[in-house]
C-alpha cells in the first residue's frame, strides 16, 4: 500500500492511501468519539465519515471542546 | 419564583452563564460549576493534540450535554470566516445544536472584539442556521445592529477579557438594556459578586463570567457567591430601587421625641 502526504491540523503527515475517517482516527491513535472532522474547510458529518475517504493534499482539522470562557 | 428566561426558543432558570476554562484540574471545574447552579457552560473548539494518550479524558464526558446546555465559542478568531468554520465544526460536534458564543477579536493583547468584523460574522452565522449569542463592546450602535441581524442575545463587555475590573462603564450598559429586546447578558470582565449585582441591577437578562470563579482562591465558594449575587441583583432589580436623594432623610418620625 501507498502512502500519501496530507495536512492534520496544519501538521505535514503520511497516512496510508484509500482511509476513510474512521480509518484514519483509527491510525492518528484518536478515539473516535466527542471529536469533529473537517476535510478541506468542510466538516464531515458524522453520517459521512464511513463512505469519505481521503486523498493525496487533502487538508484536515481534527478538533474536540476544551476548556474555555 | 420561577424566573426563568429565554434565548431564542430554549427556556433557561439560571440567569448565571460560566465558562470552564483556567480551572486547576477537571474534579475543580465541574465542582465549581455544579455550585455556581449555571444551566449554560461555554467551552472553546480546539485541534486534538496529535500523538495524544488515546485514555486522555475529553471535557465533554465530565461536563455533559446530558447535565448542562454546552456553549461552544469562537474565541481565538480573527475574521468572520474562521468564526463561522469554528461554529459549523461545534454544531457538529454537539449534535447538530445550533446555540453558539460569537467572538471576533481585534487585538490579542486588548482581546477587545472587532466590531465591524464580529457583525459580519453574525449575519453570516444567522445566514447558515445559528443561533448567536454574541461578545461585543458596550456601543450603543453596535449592539442595536447585531439585533437587527438577528442575534438572539447581545453581550456587552463589563472590562477587558480575564480583568476582572467589574463593570467599567455602566451608563452604556444601562442604554443598550433599555433599547434592546433580546436578552442582554454582561460577559466578560466580572470580578466578584458585586460585579454581578450590579450587571442585574441595570436589568441585564444574565451574566457570563470564567475567570471571576476559576481564578478565586475558593472557586467552590465563589460559584456560590456568584450564584447568590445574580439572584439578589435580579431581585433587587424587579423590586425598583428607592430614588436617590441628595439630602438625608430621616428613617424615624420626628415627632414626639422626648425632650421637644
Amino acid at each position: 500500500m501507498n502512502d500519501i502526504q496530507v495536512s492534520i491540523n496544519a501538521e505535514s503527515k503520511k497516512i496510508p492511501e484509500n482511509l476513510n475517517i474512521p480509518q484514519l482516527l483509527n491510525f492518528l491513535e484518536l478515539k473516535d468519539d466527542l471529536l469533529v472532522v473537517e476535510l478541506n474547510e468542510e466538516v464531515v458529518m458524522r453520517a459521512d465519515w464511513e463512505t469519505t475517504t481521503v486523498g493525496e493534499g487533502d487538508k484536515l482539522e481534527i478538533v474536540k471542546a476544551i476548556g474555555g470562557g | 419564583m420561577s424566573d426563568s428566561f429565554r434565548i431564542g426558543v430554549h427556556e433557561f432558570q439560571s440567569r448565571l452563564m460560566v465558562g470552564t476554562g483556567k480551572y486547576a484540574n477537571d474534579q475543580l471545574a465541574i465542582d465549581a460549576i455544579r455550585e455556581s447552579g449555571a444551566d449554560i457552560v461555554t467551552m472553546a473548539i480546539r485541534r486534538v493534540n496529535l500523538g495524544q494518550n488515546k485514555d486522555e479524558s475529553n471535557i465533554l464526558e465530565l461536563i455533559s450535554p446530558d447535565e448542562f446546555t454546552i456553549l461552544p465559542n469562537t474565541a481565538g478568531c480573527y475574521t468572520a470566516d474562521e468564526s463561522v468554520r469554528t461554529c459549523k465544526l461545534a454544531r457538529e460536534l454537539l449534535g447538530g445544536y445550533s446555540l453558539v458564543k460569537l467572538e471576533v477579536i481585534g487585538d490579542k493583547n486588548t482581546l477587545l472584539p472587532d466590531m465591524p468584523e464580529t457583525l459580519k460574522a453574525a449575519k453570516d452565522l444567522v445566514k447558515e442556521g445559528f443561533e448567536v449569542m454574541v461578545y461585543c463592546t458596550d456601543d450603543f450602535d453596535y449592539a442595536v445592529a447585531l439585533e437587527d441581524a438577528g442575534c438572539v442575545a447581545v453581550m456587552p463587555l463589563a472590562a477587558p477579557i480575564g480583568s476582572g475590573r467589574g463593570i467599567e462603564n455602566p451608563q452604556a450598559i444601562e442604554a443598550i438594556v433599555q433599547k434592546i429586546q433580546v436578552p442582554v447578558i454582561v460577559d466578560a470582565g466580572i470580578g466578584t459578586a458585586s460585579d454581578a449585582t450590579l450587571a442585574m441591577e441595570l436589568g441585564c437578562d444574565g451574566v457570563l463570567l470564567n475567570t471571576a470563579i476559576a481564578g478565586a482562591q475558593n472557586p467552590v465558594l465563589m460559584a456560590a457567591a456568584m450564584r447568590q449575587a445574580v439572584k439578589a441583583g435580579r431581585s433587587a432589580y424587579l423590586a425598583g430601587r428607592m430614588p436617590k436623594s441628595n439630602q438625608a432623610v430621616a428613617s424615624s418620625p420626628t415627632e414626639g421625641v422626648i425632650n421637644s
